[in-house]
């Protein structure tokens, strides 16, 4: 499309030098920060509303646009949703023409039915944002409107109904969403009364109690480790690094007779599909071979004892998982020893591991897992 | 001229202001908040970037303070700040830094998330179409996330497609921390009142007081079954309405298939003649069945009645649907949302209102003539 049509196809939209001016009275936003446009669906011609309130103040008037002939009323002038005003047009066209044609899919026999029926109402549509036959195309239309005035406002409430139970919906959605927060909240000041109550709790106590040179005995023979693989990425990148290398040094060493051009571009087999790792080349493997089924914590008190525990129907019912715990103690022992993972792991994977913190969450990004592409946003 | 030049960092430390506000001056200069982005029942969400990176966008959470819940909401960032800051993984939303602004209110600084949310996705039937390799790759995306959080301890209890957005690249990323817990201390009873009343699992309307990882897997389940539908799976109205909604589509919960669940507080028992079996495969299948056997397989151990026996985290990432066709679609490939208005403007830009475009093509527009084939 050459230039000079495309500029015809948007004469409706302002040139953005003059966007901040009123073609009517010609003040610019530049001295009048405040200044709002307006529209008003007979005919689009963008003013002021100051020129709007001005003009249209003692009842209808016609506009100010030379040339146009339609006669305006202040109360019909809106800010425009859309940059385009053609857009704002048809958007308003549409409306006046679906607030008639408010049939519902249900309400056809079969969805061909219901197609044709569309189709016909896209026929009158085009006909108004077009200006095809403008007044056969009224005439059908107001016709019609006249012939299911019932039906329409039936369909009518039935939407607003609708529009009502969604409202409502939303709202219900919005007080449960306040009632869980408040639970939460809840949770924690009972949690703040039960150890203020002095029921220390029992990860801390097995960590620096006796029982924690018990936990810690206990984690120098159980082969607790949490490996961490490389991105696969990474791998991958380099493998076809070594694969180009090599290419390279094939061509090299190639026959003299071969002519070897410089400046070619590498020819990269197109490395096999990898099998898809629903891991996503992470991989977490806390070795928990010998963890016990029950440790003897017998020392503590008894509504600590994660025996007692094990006992209470109700609490193992709700899927409390008595393994977890031990897991999460001895896990902590662990960093408790001074075991930090992310020493084993190099610290790129250190990102991956427990505590790091938000100066570890900035690292991993900027270090990345290649997920952090927000230059490409929009 | 809202943006302060700013303020010295170095140079001239005022001594009248203590370390702790300095560092906080500090974080905050970091970045420029720009427009607003969207707002939630307890945040306003700006996009915002790295002063000194231009290009580099985050979204900054600015958390609302209101009179009656001042205490619950502050508790509400500084959960979502504690879990957050441990977690660091492609699947969960990256907490970069937090700050106060000069009204006390509490900001995050976030991951800019800008492609909206699985809810957006799924219920735009009109605009976006997906199949059963993106949905695949989607629930991959989710299953890594919740199985990191369960892996470090931490419990989500929000899960839903709404709290699941998406990356500029396509990945999609937990997010809303804020009923975050960590795995309970064994004496410590846990409030049942979390997760949404769609995804919110048997044990929790029972109010079992001690619960594990598997309530987030119920609402994993919900999620894939809904991805599935384009509809919510478990509707229910009230809290009572669910649990008949469950016992219908998934089960009544009995002794037999729960051993143990007639204890739990809220349990009550039902008549012999009013219990309902466990859904056979037969059944998944008819509703589900476009994700294949091996993936209603899966579908149906998320949504088994007792947490004990419902698969975990790790448990999901190992089973057989991973591997077997359709390979997920990757992430750059999957299906983007609709762009809302400005789309819309555009698209009526281009198709709309210019005559010589011809008949075909503004029918086309409005009747999809694909549908008309089925
Ligand atoms: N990290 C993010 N990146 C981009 N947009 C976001 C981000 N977080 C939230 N938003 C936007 O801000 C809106 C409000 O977010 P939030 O306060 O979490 O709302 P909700 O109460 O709906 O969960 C969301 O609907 C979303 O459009
Ligand atoms: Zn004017
Ligand atoms: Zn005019």
């Amino acid at each position: 499309m050459s230039k000079q049509a495309q500029n015809n196809s948007a004469s409706a939209r302002r040139p953005p030098e003059e966007d901040e001016i009123c073609r009517v009275c010609k003040s610019s936003r530049y001295l009048n920060p405040n200044m709002k446009f307006l529209v008003n669906p007979e005919c689009y011609h963008e003013m002021c509303e100051s020129c709007a309130d001005r003009i249209f103040a003692s009842g209808p008037a016609p506009c100010p646009y030379a040339g146009c002939t339609k006669t305006l009323r202040r109360n019909k002038f809106r800010k425009q949703t859309f940059a385009d005003l053609k857009v704002e047009r048809e958007v308003d066209i549409r409306k006046r023409v679906n607030a008639i044609f408010n049939k519902r899919e249900d309400e056809f026999n079969s969805l061909r039915d219901y197609n044709n029926y569309l189709n016909e109402v896209e026929d009158l549509t085009f006909n108004l944002i077009n200006k095809v036959d403008i007044e056969k195309t009224e005439r059908k239309l107001l016709s019609y409107a006249e012939a299911n005035r019932r039906a329409i406002s039936q369909n009518d409430v039935r939407a607003s109904k609708e529009s009502q139970r969604l409202a409502a919906e939303e709202r219900l959605k919005k007080e449960q969403a306040i009632q869980r927060r408040e639970a939460a909240q809840r949770e924690l000041d009972e949690e703040r009364r039960v150890r203020a109550e002095g029921k220390a709790d029992v990860i801390h106590k097995l960590a620096s109690g006796e029982s924690a040179t018990k936990v810690a005995k206990e984690a120098k023979k159980t082969v607790l480790k949490r490996t961490l693989f490389k991105q696969q990425a990474e791998v991958d990148k380099q493998a076809r690094l070594e694969a180009a290398a090599a290419a390279s040094e094939a061509t090299l060493n190639g026959d003299g007779d071969d002519l070897v051009f410089a400046g070619l571009k590498q020819h990269v087999e197109a490395a096999p599909l990898r099998p898809y790792d629903a891991y996503g080349g992470l991989a977490f493997e806390r070795k928990m071979s010998n963890l016990q089924n029950s440790y003897d914590d017998g020392a503590l008190p008894r509504h600590e004892n994660l025996y007692y525990l094990k006992q209470d129907p109700r609490a193992m019912a709700g899927g409390y998982n008595i393994k977890e715990v031990y897991s999460q103690v001895l896990c902590e022992a662990f960093a408790g020893l001074g075991v930090f993972l992310s020493d084993e792991l190099g610290e790129k994977a250190g990102a991956a591991t427990r505590g790091t913190g938000t100066a570890g969450a900035a690292v991993a990004a900027a270090t990345g897992s290649g997920d952090v592409q927000m230059m490409d946003a929009f | 001229m809202e943006d302060s030049p700013q303020e010295p960092s170095t140079a001239a430390v005022d001594p009248t202001i203590d370390l702790s506000e300095q560092l906080n001056i500090e974080t905050r200069n970091k970045y420029v908040k720009g427009k607003e982005i969207g707002s939630g029942t307890y945040a306003f969400v700006y996009k915002g970037h790295l002063r000194d990176e231009p290009n580099t966008l985050v979204a900054i959470k600015k958390m609302k303070v209101m009179e009656n819940y001042k205490d619950g909401l502050t508790m509400d960032a500084v959960r979502e700040t504690k879990y957050l800051q441990e977690l660091s993984h492609p699947n969960i939303i990256k907490l970069y830094d937090v700050f106060t602004s000069k009204d006390t209110n509490m900001n995050l600084v976030l991951e800019f998330l800008p492609r909206g949310d699985l809810e957006q996705l799924i219920h735009d039937t009109g605009n976006v179409r997906y199949n059963s390799a993106d949905t695949k790759a989607w629930m991959g995306m989710v299953a890594r996330g919740i199985w990191f959080c369960h892996e470090n301890f931490v419990l989500h209890r929000d899960l839903k497609p709404n709290n699941l957005l998406i990356a500029a690249d396509g990945e999609v990323k937990l997010a809303d921390f804020g009923l975050a817990r960590s795995f309970s201390e064994p004496h410590l009873a846990m409030s049942t009142e979390v997760i949404t009343r769609w995804y919110r699992p048997p044990e929790l309307f029972y109010r079992a007081r001690q619960y594990s990882g598997a309530v987030d897997i119920w609402s994993v389940g919900c999620i894939f079954a809904e991805l599935i539908l384009r509809n919510a799976f478990l509707p229910g109205q009230t809290d009572i309405d669910q649990v008949e909604v469950i016992c219908q589509r998934i089960g009544t919960p009995t002794e037999e298939n729960w051993p143990g669940v007639s204890k739990l507080a809220s349990y009550v028992p039902v008549a012999k003649d009013k219990v309902r079996p466990v859904q056979p495969k037969s059944y998944y299948m008819q509703l589900f069945g476009t994700v294949g056997p091996f993936g209603v397989d899966l579908l149906m151990s998320m949504f088994t009645l007792d947490p004990r026996k419902r698969v975990t985290a790790k448990g999901i990432l190992d089973h057989e649907y991973w591997a077997k066709d359709p390979r997920p679609t990757d992430k750059e490939n999957l299906p983007k949302k609709g762009g809302g208005e400005k789309k819309m403007g555009e698209d009526l830009k281009r198709k709309g209102g210019v005559l010589e475009e011809g008949k075909a093509d503004k029918v086309a527009r409005k009747i999809d003539f694909g549908a008309m084939k089925k």
